[in-house]
């Protein structure tokens, strides 16, 4: 009767080390967006799907999605499934971070239609890559604005009166020890021309009030169905709106005075200093020129710095 | 403690404030209304105001828990050293019961708690006394058994990434704080707060952690309607006070004194709003800072009854 109960007891025991490696590590997330490789538009209603643990969710209009691995299995593999658009496997041990997933599209490529007059293209100007804008990329900072209400940059498109598509923003996830992260974000998107008199942003051709809601680090702006027509030279203004949902809020310390000790010096400690910053938290990276980043001054004006940074603001055009 | 601090030679007037029966020092929330101005004293009931008193013209409040008000205007302090506050005549609600069944209200997951009420208010410091908590239950004469709070915390204690860090070593200690909690009835005329369901002075401390999980089986608190309300109390003294940057209309940053703790909000837009504040003149006031999108507190409250 005692062996058998040891011999049981040694199963169990085995058992456990043989099925242990295959038990839930600890809960994972796994979060990114889903884009049309050509086009870098977002493809909303993509499934994303965790093949072993059987669960799957569908990307929202930004192509974000967000899966919650309760038991995470270690040779899992994400799946990602649109129609039209050929799957795509990621195992998760290739997830570091926020993930950019590109779907090919089954079809023919469609960026060069031959129609009766000639040939009519989509291109992006001041293209970013998702690399300039990942967490883990060296130079990519962002601008948090507290001091200035509207940033610009500056945009040259090869002709007049090409067709404003969309435009892309990326978005820092601004979140560490020391700052409280907010994913939600909603601020002013101006399409300006240019003034001949500053040489900044001049009229305004087209406005937007923009609103996110997830943890979308790309996102997309559609003005496909608004006939933009640009001018060769136009400006992309942020207007930030310095309003609760935009809160973020990050912490430094300062003295504070305690009293006063025996012999009369002022005794302080620390205390907590908090400061209150507004999404969105554009990233900033490093283009092969130099280019001016625009901003308004105290007084209203536009002013312009060089810099070695720039945002990760694009716009694709079509002529 | 002091009240509207002047850089100039004045008179200091001091006070005391004392139990009426016991002559024993009271903590008291000290407020000036139209200054919107409020502090609380430290255990010794001392507290005070500069200046010439029979120059200013605004009135002063003076509230403590289960004890009755005190208003009067600032000129009417002149010439007086300690005023005396009464215990209020406090109604026995006890009842003890059996409960078979309990809920959880107000639900919320911790990550969603990204913003926070008690900075700062429209680029002012946050005058608030209180902010409550709304909550709707089916049942009459239920027991409140619990409660949890979500507040600002950046966890630095109990991080230990940042604790090795030898350049972090000035952001110890930071967060602490304490506060009290209040449990209101519904008033039936306005809706808004009514009287105290709880007559115990609920006063929690906490160094570090993001959240306060209090437990209130002891104080066998009933509920007698459908509606009850859960409040946090500030003590607007040397210990929770810090700062906090805001922008003025230069967009020049400014330091202002506010006072822990902030008290987490949910970003969920409920059809009804359902937080109310203690404005400096002890009025409850819809406290739409964050609507239309955080129309609720972060507190849950765990309720039980049959």
């Amino acid at each position: 009767m005692k062996k058998s109960y040891q011999f049981l007891l040694f199963l169990i025991t085995v058992s456990i080390f043989i099925v242990l490696p295959y038990f839930a590590e600890a809960q994972k997330i796994y979060e990114g967006q889903v884009l049309d490789k050509t086009t870098n538009l977002p493809l909303p209603a993509t499934t994303v799907t965790l093949q072993k643990e059987n669960i799957s969710v569908k990307t929202n209009d930004r192509g974000y999605f967000k899966l919650l691995a309760k038991d995470a299995i270690k040779d899992d593999v994400l799946l990602f499934t649109f129609i039209g658009y050929k799957t795509y496997q990621l195992s998760v041990k290739d997830v570091k971070d926020y993930l950019f997933i590109e779907l090919e599209s089954t079809s023919a490529s469609l960026n060069e239609v031959n129609i009766k007059a000639g040939k009519i293209k989509n291109i992006t100007l001041e293209k970013f890559w998702f690399a300039d804008i990942r967490e883990e990329s060296k130079v990519t900072g962002g601008i948090m604005i507290g001091n200035s209400k509207f940033s610009a940059k500056l945009f040259e498109a090869p002709v007049e009166n090409a067709i404003l598509l969309s435009v892309q923003l990326g978005r820092k996830y601004f979140g560490n020890y020391l700052v409280k992260p907010n994913k939600f974000a909603r601020f002013i998107l101006h399409i300006k021309g240019l003034s001949n008199s500053t040489g900044g942003p001049g009229e305004t051709i087209i406005t937007k009030d923009v609103t996110v809601q997830d943890n979308s680090h790309l996102i997309t702006i559609d003005f496909s169905k608004d006939s933009v027509l640009l001018p060769s030279k136009f400006f992309i203004v942020i207007e930030y709106l310095f309003i609760p949902f935009n809160e973020m809020i990050s912490v430094v310390t300062e003295k504070k005075a305690k009293g006063l000790n025996k012999k009369g010096r002022q005794v302080t400690e620390d205390a907590a200093a908090y400061s209150i910053a507004y999404q969105p938290v554009i990233s900033v990276y490093m283009p092969h020129k130099l280019s001016p980043l625009w901003s308004v001054d105290e007084k209203g004006n536009w002013k312009s710095r060089q810099s070695n940074k720039t945002m990760a603001i694009s716009a694709t055009i079509r002529y | 403690m002091w009240l509207a601090s002047s850089a100039q030679q004045e008179k200091r007037n001091t006070f005391h404030l004392v139990d009426t029966a016991t002559n024993k020092p009271l903590t008291v929330s000290v407020s000036i209304v139209r200054a919107k101005l409020a502090i609380t004293t430290e255990n010794d009931g001392v507290f005070m105001i500069p200046g010439d008193l029979k120059l200013m013209t605004d009135t002063i409040i003076f509230s403590v828990q289960n004890y009755d008000q005190l208003k009067m205007s600032l000129k009417a302090l002149e010439g007086l050293d300690t005023l005396r506050l009464s215990k209020a005549i406090l109604k026995n609600n006890y009842i003890k019961s059996t409960f078979l069944k309990d809920t959880l209200l107000n639900d919320f997951e911790d990550s969603d708690v990204v913003y926070f009420a008690g900075l700062h208010q429209n680029g002012e410091g946050f005058n608030y006394l209180q902010l409550a908590q709304r909550f709707d239950i089916d049942k009459t004469n239920s027991r409140l058994d619990a409660i949890q709070l979500n507040r600002l915390s950046f966890n630095i204690n109990t991080n230990h990434d940042i604790v090795n860090n030898d350049k972090m070593y000035d952001y110890l200690d930071i967060e602490y704080t304490k506060f009290k909690v209040r449990i209101y009835d519904i008033d039936p005329a306005t809706g808004k707060p009514g009287k105290d369901l709880c007559t115990d002075i609920i006063e929690i401390k906490i160094a570090d952690s993001k959240k306060a999980r209090i437990d209130l089986k002891k104080y066998n608190i009933i509920i007698p309607n459908k509606t009850f309300f859960v409040a946090v109390e500030w003590m607007r003294d040397y210990y929770n006070a810090h700062y906090t940057y805001v922008f003025n209309y230069k967009r020049d940053a400014e330091k202002i004194i506010s006072y822990k703790p902030a008290i987490g909000i949910l970003p969920i837009s409920n059809k009804n709003l359902n937080i109310w504040a203690m404005d400096t003149s002890r009025n409850w006031i819809p406290y739409d800072t964050f609507s239309p999108f955080g129309t609720d507190l972060a507190i849950k409250a765990k309720v039980a009854y049959n």
